[in-house]
């Protein structure tokens, strides 16, 4: 798994690429955590290159959004691959985030 | 003889890859499509990861045995830990369409495994954790070539054979041979999909006239079912339909089939 932070004029844009499952995920969750950390409220992870995420991933996302939006933030999603959005849905996080088609338009929503 | 495959790694999450790898390739050898494969390895994954967190409490405490039993169009995985009991009640089902603040991120896992896989089991027994997990394939007659044929197991002790293509003099011996071999593992109650099948020659239905009296003399039978209207034709020609219970619908041979085995 490689992760790529942009920090954006009001937007931090975590790119992760890869496998995040239960051996990389901690790392997932700290890149977000810094974020958050560091005063970013509102962070887009964008999944376009995200080939496998198992529940170790989503709880590092779900921690995340807890934590943003006690600070009035929000964790935005985009571009997961079908794989990804089959596991986001059956998981029942679909109507917890919002996700969006593409990191464009998931960084202009905020 | 069934496919058997074994594989035992150290409890840390660094092996998972390795395991996820191991079942990617035995639910490929059973024939499962793409999706099928992605979800044995993302039920195998949770599994690996509740048995480090939870069975063993750490990493490198214990081993995971990962045994994967490889069928046609079935991948059986079954993964044994040596650590604490684990009780699958004691996990609630996560509250989907949950609040945030509802959320429970630790009954994910559990939750997953159960959506991806068609069984899963828990059983303790003798200080070791039995976790059995079954995948059924889809059989997509699209995604089959030529000459391929298909084998499952429908139902309980009734078997589809799914042909396609030509059954011509060229084709034929295959089918012989998959026919052989259910008998040979004493099954006898059998469904024969034709919908795929373009073509019948005598040497076809030669085949499936010798399965069919196989069958019958050890208390079966061959059914055939969804036979291409041309397909058909040749079957009235040579006065076969009123040698074979023939049925439209794949699903009502199934139910016949399925209904003699009581």
């Amino acid at each position: 798994m490689e992760i790529t932070v942009k920090q954006m004029n009001r937007v931090a844009l975590i790119l992760v690429e890869g496998r995040v499952d239960s051996s990389t995920a901690p790392e997932l969750g700290r890149a977000l955590d810094e974020r958050l950390d560091s005063g970013n409220r509102n962070i887009v992870v964008d999944l376009n290159q995200v080939d496998y995420m198992s529940s170790a991933g989503l709880r590092e996302l779900v921690a995340a959004l807890k934590r943003a939006k006690t600070s009035g933030g929000d964790v935005r999603l985009s571009a997961p691959s079908e794989r990804v959005a089959e596991v986001l849905e059956l998981a029942g996080l679909d109507s917890i985030f919002q996700i969006y088609d593409n990191q464009v338009d998931a960084v202009g929503s905020f | 003889m069934p496919d058997v495959r074994h594989l035992t790694v150290g409890g840390r999450y660094a092996n998972i890859p390795t395991i996820t790898n191991f079942v990617g390739e035995a639910a490929a050898a059973a024939g499962l499509k793409e999706s099928e494969i992605f979800h044995c390895q993302m039920a195998v994954d949770e599994a690996c990861t509740n048995i480090i967190e939870h069975a063993y409490g750490g990493e490198n405490i214990g081993t995971i045995q990962v045994t994967c039993i490889v069928e046609p169009g079935l991948c059986k995985i079954i993964v044994v830990d040596e650590g604490k009991q684990f009780d699958p009640t004691s996990v609630p089902e996560p509250k989907l369409d949950a609040k945030l603040e509802d959320i429970r991120p630790g009954g994910i896992g559990l939750h997953l495994m159960r959506q991806f896989m068609d069984e899963v089991r828990f059983e303790f027994e003798e200080g070791r954790n039995t976790l059995t997990m079954i995948k059924r394939g889809e059989v997509v007659p699209n995604s089959a070539r030529e000459g391929d044929i298909l084998v499952k197991e429908t139902r309980p002790g009734v078997w589809s054979v799914i042909p396609h293509g030509r059954l011509d003099a060229a084709a034929s011996p295959a089918l012989d041979n998959v026919l052989a071999e259910l008998f040979e593992r004493g099954h006898d109650r059998l469904v024969v999909d034709m919908t795929a099948v373009s073509y019948i020659s005598s040497r076809g239905l030669k085949s499936l006239v010798s399965a069919w009296r196989k069958a019958r003399e050890r208390g079966g039978d061959v059914l055939l079912c969804s036979l291409p209207s041309h397909v058909y034709k040749v079957f009235e020609t040579v006065g076969f339909t009123r040698v074979f219970t023939i049925y439209p619908d794949c699903d009502a041979a199934l139910a016949d089939a399925d209904s003699r085995g009581a």
